[in-house]
């Protein structure tokens, strides 16, 4: 759809490699892995337990380094970058959404939404005003000031997904954000994740093994022998 | 149960070696000291013991010693009497090591009687060898290995000032250790020998008898009580012995105090890490609950676990402690040759009794330590995992009744230190008790002081700032105890600081007021030395530019409270000023002592003997014993056994005694002080060596000996913020451990390394700076109690208190440096530890 417009995908990977070690032996992960993943796209991605899910966002994330091949996020390529180059790019473009929320338990929840608004140096009303409004659009006005133990498990997803779009990143990783959730909050969650990161125009990648989730995605892809292959919708 | 706590130790390799490393210093400081004193404390009674041999009383006294005549009337009326006519005198080897030895000469024909270390050599060979050849020596062969010298060599001597050469004719080899220890450093000669290297003629120092038990002895003692001269003396030797002994046991006892000093802090580091290791286990300890243990098998779990760790980190601590014993023995001896006596050790006595109780301070030390956290643990619900928030809100909880325990400690001590007629050990547990209190209160304030600060450090560092200033406040168990232990380790190091600081300044101002005079002539060594030739005097007196003079005689005197020290003075105008009167009406305290034979005694004596202004003091003199009145008390730190002073009239009258040992040199107005001294070194020149300085050198050189004398306690000063920084690194490594997670959630959201070493480096420098804020008043509290209390207590010298602010600003540095320094480690494993690792494990 919008490709024509866009010659550089967001997202490049290119003949990924990656193993690790288990001892004396290697496990291989991915083997030649390549993928695309266009502006605004929300890809859900699927795979058994231990396919490399997680490994996958995190080398797109630059958390984690591929044995060989490139990661390109807007035309560069991250993997060439230093740690501190990478780190950069991750604050700007890129927000986190977590299974097990991952909040700083130190900050009360508006302090956690600004967390990502003062690393990139982001002050000033304006910014105040988003602040207030994405904790408005998740729910949570009234417990701007309570600590994040005080919160259940679907309110402190809610607070990470705002504080995930609050500096409005390019791309949203999501690593199964309703595994930990019932399905009734699940699906709120869901539901909040897929149309703020709509409104806000990035792209939303998903690991998830929700029927539910796939139904809202654009596509649907699976890691299976080390590669991604696209799965049918309604598959 | 075990093999879970066993593979958890093994996983976490430096918490245990942490663990392990924190209760052997802390067991090795405190044995080291106790070794160290108590090896020197052995050898003492060692070579009193082989000097002494089987001597029951001895004859002493007199200011030259005892006329050899006495001892021949004693042997015409009480012939069948052991006794043995003794010459003793510290002498300094005169090569470059200048070792201080002791002449001791005999008569090698009665000396069998007493002591058996002739016979060590084939009896008649040596016997013949003292008595026939003239000026021969004796040494015990370590002795000679040392100063480097075989049979037949020359072994050159400083006495009093001159230079003496003996042959070393014969070497002896000591049967047993004691025999050994007691030889060492001991120049054996002939009686007569004795007496011309002394320049001694026909004078004794002591006369050492073995009275026999029961009726028989004491109608001996009587007519031994008729033999003597009037100045002489007959004393029970085993009282003796024991005075001596008493003199170090101040020394000793400050010396022990900072040995505790290290332990509190190591079972700080214990009980951290003991507590430390269990609060990590929560959801371990909570599995196997729900597998089910019972909280008997789990406190007994981690009890358990101590007491490995006690036995381990102890055994560890002593053989690290036996090694820095044999350093810190170095000192131990340096500084007691320099205050009291002089004593040769050349071995640690490793006592069981001391190895025992290091080993029962360092097992039960880790076993009580471990009792909070076993209970803790025991308390664990049966959950499989307990949230790390919840712990912390329950030591919150904690914390108010933590903080009111510390408050109690204090009222405790307060009430320790008002408490009337208090010892030295009162004032002790008082200065424990304030730490204790303080250690308590510590987290508290550290709560409080984070609270405070923290809207400044949010308007000046931002969320970022304020983030790491909650980490600490958040992770108070662990923060709380670091910040304690931190703290009473820098306010030792505070209170002794501006202890010695306070003392040394009070020196120098003593210094400053007793050098009068612009140059001093005296007789070099100590003791009772021989004094100068009447022709040097007037000889001093003539030189031009010499406007007046002062004459001095240091000599020891037998008096009520045994041997004392005694300076008598004939002063120049401009002496009086010299001395600073701390008793009441200064004025009146000299009219008695020019008009009145009366004395004044420096503050040790009044503190040892209770004899205060205006009473009495029994001084044995030429005509007897004689008593003096008391006119004064003055304030003097040359020596802590105290010092009786008195005119030099006052001398002669009793003692027929007119004999100096010091000149004070006035010098004119206007006159060229090296010039005047070249002047001095040709009037002072004879046959007798003299030592001529100016107040200035004296005056360094006396610090120089003080400064010796505390190296001791900054060498331990330093082991103790070297524990305390073990704490904080094993502190910091568990904080690390635990917040691994929320530093890779941070990293994942786009902080840099730098920026994560930073927060973790902002967080160890709080807790340094609150550690160090806390540690001032601690410290300088501490230094008022050693000064105003402990060293009035085990002294008797009265000293001003002044606190320097450089000691305090240096005292934050250190918390401070010591804080980040720890913290660098941990620090630099968060910034590097690989966020995706840490994600994965959820
Ligand atoms: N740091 C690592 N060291 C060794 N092996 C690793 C490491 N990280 C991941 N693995 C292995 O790589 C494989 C893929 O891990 P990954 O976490 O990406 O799987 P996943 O698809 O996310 O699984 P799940 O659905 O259970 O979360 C797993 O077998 C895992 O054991
Ligand atoms: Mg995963």
């Amino acid at each position: 759809m919008g490709k024509a417009l866009n010659e550089i995908a967001l997202i490049e990977l290119s003949g990924i490699f990656k193993t690790y070690r288990e001892g004396e032996a290697r496990r291989t992960i991915f083997d030649g892995l390549d993928a695309r993943f266009e502006k605004g796209e929300f890809v859900c991605i699927t795979g058994r337990s231990g396919s490399g899910k997680s490994t996958l966002l995190n080398l797109i994330s630059g958390i984690d380094l591929p044995d060989k091949g490139e990661v390109h996020v807007d035309g560069d390529d991250i993997t060439r970058l230093s740690d501190r180059e990478r780190t950069l790019v991750r604050r700007r473009r890129i927000g986190f959404v977590f299974q097990f929320f991952n909040l700083i338990p130190t900050l009360n929840v508006e302090e956690n939404l600004r967390l990502p608004l003062e690393l990139n140096a982001k002050k000033g009303s304006t910014w105040d005003q988003r602040v207030a409004e994405l904790l408005h659009k998740v729910g949570l006005s009234d417990r701007a000031s309570s600590a994040p133990e005080n919160l259940s498990g679907g309110e402190q997803q809610r607070v990470a997904i705002a504080r995930a779009l609050v500096h409005r990143p390019d791309l949203l990783l999501a690593d199964e954000p309703t595994g930990n959730l019932d399905q009734q909050t699940g699906r709120v969650v869901l539901e909040l994740l897929s149309s703020m990161t709509r409104e806000t125009g990035a792209t939303l990648l998903m690991v998830t093994h929700s029927s539910e989730a796939t139904a809202h995605a654009d596509r649907v892809m699976r890691i299976r022998d080390g590669c991604l292959e696209a799965v049918p919708k309604g598959a | 149960m075990s093999r879970a706590s066993a593979r958890y130790f093994s996983r976490h390799p430096w918490q245990f070696g942490l663990t392990l490393l924190g209760i052997a210093l802390g067991v090795s400081v405190v044995t080291a000291v106790e070794l160290a004193s108590q090896s020197a404390r052995r050898a003492f009674e060692l070579s009193s013991e082989a000097v002494l041999g089987r001597t029951s009383h001895q004859i002493v006294g007199g200011t030259v010693g005892i006329p050899e005549q006495v001892y021949v009337k004693l042997r015409m009326t009480l012939g069948h009497l052991p006794a043995a006519p003794i010459i003793e005198a510290p002498v300094r080897s005169d090569d470059t090591n200048k070792v201080s030895l002791s002449l001791f000469g005999v008569d090698p024909l009665t000396e069998p009687n007493f002591r058996a270390y002739l016979s060590t050599a084939a009896d008649a060979q040596a016997q013949a060898t003292l008595l026939l050849q003239p000026m021969a020596a004796a040494l015990s062969k370590s002795t000679a290995a040392r100063l480097r010298l075989k049979p037949g060599d020359a072994l050159t001597l400083m006495v009093n000032g001159r230079r003496v050469e003996l042959p070393l004719a014969l070497l002896l080899s000591p049967a047993s250790e004691l025999q050994r220890q007691g030889l060492e450093n001991v120049v054996l000669t002939d009686l007569s020998t004795a007496q011309e290297v002394l320049g001694n003629a026909g004078y004794l120092t002591r006369i050492d008898l073995r009275v026999p038990q029961g009726e028989r002895g004491l109608s001996v003692l009587n007519q031994l009580r008729e033999l003597i001269p009037a100045g002489a003396r007959l004393i029970d030797t085993a009282s003796r012995t024991r005075a001596s002994g008493q003199m170090t046991r101040a020394f000793e006892l400050n010396l022990l105090m900072l040995g505790l000093l290290a332990l509190v802090v190591g079972m700080f580091l214990i009980f951290n890490a003991m507590s430390f290791s269990v609060i990590q286990r929560r959801p371990l300890i909570g599995r196997l609950r729900v597998l089910g243990a019972t909280r008997r098998e789990v406190f007994f779990l981690v009890l358990g676990e101590a007491a490995v760790f006690g036995l381990v980190g102890t055994v560890a601590g002593l053989l690290a402690g036996a090694l820095l014993a044999q350093e810190l023995l170095v000192l131990v001896t340096r500084t007691i040759n320099d205050l009291y006596f002089s004593l040769e050790v050349s071995k640690l006595s490793l006592s069981p009794a001391i190895l025992i109780k290091s080993l029962l301070l360092g097992v039960l030390g880790a076993l009580v330590a471990a009792v909070l956290p076993a209970i803790e643990a025991a308390g664990a619900p049966p959950r499989l995992a307990l949230q790390r928030h919840e712990l912390e809100r329950r030591g919150r909880k904690l914390l108010p009744a933590v903080s009111a325990a510390g408050g109690v400690c204090l009222v405790f001590a307060l009430i320790a230190m008002a408490l009337p007629g208090g010892s030295l050990s009162v004032a002790f547990a008082a200065l424990f008790f304030i730490m204790f209190g303080f250690a308590l209160l510590a987290p508290g304030v550290m709560v409080l002081a984070l609270k405070l600060s923290r809207p400044v450090a949010a308007a000046a560092g931002g969320d970022l700032a304020s983030l790491a200033l909650r980490g600490v406040g958040k992770h108070m168990s662990r923060t709380g105890v670091a910040v304690a232990a931190l703290m009473v380790a820098v306010a030792t190091t505070v209170g002794v600081a501006v202890m010695v600081d306070s003392f040394r300044h009070s020196v120098i101002d003593w210094l400053g007021l007793m050098l009068r005079a612009d140059m001093y002539i005296s007789v070099p060594g100590s003791g009772n030395v021989r004094s100068m030739a009447p022709e040097t005097i007037r000889r001093v007196r003539e030189t031009q530019g010499v406007a007046e003079v002062s004459l001095g005689r240091r000599i020891f005197l037998e008096s009520e409270l045994g041997e004392v020290e005694a300076l008598a003075i004939e002063m120049a105008e401009k002496s009086y000023a010299g001395f600073r009167i701390v008793s009441e009406n200064p004025e009146r305290a000299w009219a008695e002592f020019e008009d009145e034979n009366a004395v004044l005694m420096s503050e040790p004596v009044v503190w040892r003997s209770g004899i205060d202004a205006g009473s009495t003091i029994a001084l044995l003199t030429q005509e007897g014993w004689v008593r003096f009145k008391v006119g004064g008390i003055f304030r003097d730190y040359s020596t802590d056994r105290g010092i009786v002073l008195m005119s030099r009239a006052t001398f002669i009258r009793y003692w027929k005694d007119d004999g100096i040992t010091t000149i004070g040199v006035y010098a004119s107005p206007g006159i060229d002080l090296s010039a005047l001294r070249q002047r001095l070194d040709v009037a002072a020149s004879g046959d007798q060596a003299l030592l001529i300085n100016d107040a200035a050198s004296i005056r360094e050189l006396s610090l120089k000996v003080f400064d010796r004398t505390f190296t001791i306690t900054n060498v331990l000063r330093l082991l103790s913020v070297i524990i305390a920084f073990v704490g904080i690194l094993s502190a910091l490594m568990a904080i690390q451990l635990e917040l691994g997670r929320e530093f890779a959630v941070l990293r994942a959201l786009g902080l840099t390394r730098a920026q994560l070493f930073g927060i973790a480096e902002a967080q160890t420098g709080v807790l340094g700076l609150v550690a160090g804020f806390l540690a001032l008043p601690l410290g300088v509290l501490l230094a008022l109690m050693l000064v105003k209390v402990i060293n009035r207590r085990s002294f008797g010298w009265g000293m001003s208190f002044e606190v320097d602010p450089a000691l305090l600003f240096n005292a934050l540095v250190l918390s401070l440096s010591a804080a980040l320094l720890a913290g660098l480690y941990p620090a630099y494993r968060i910034a590097v530890t690989s966020p995706a690792e840490v994600l994965r494990e959820e």
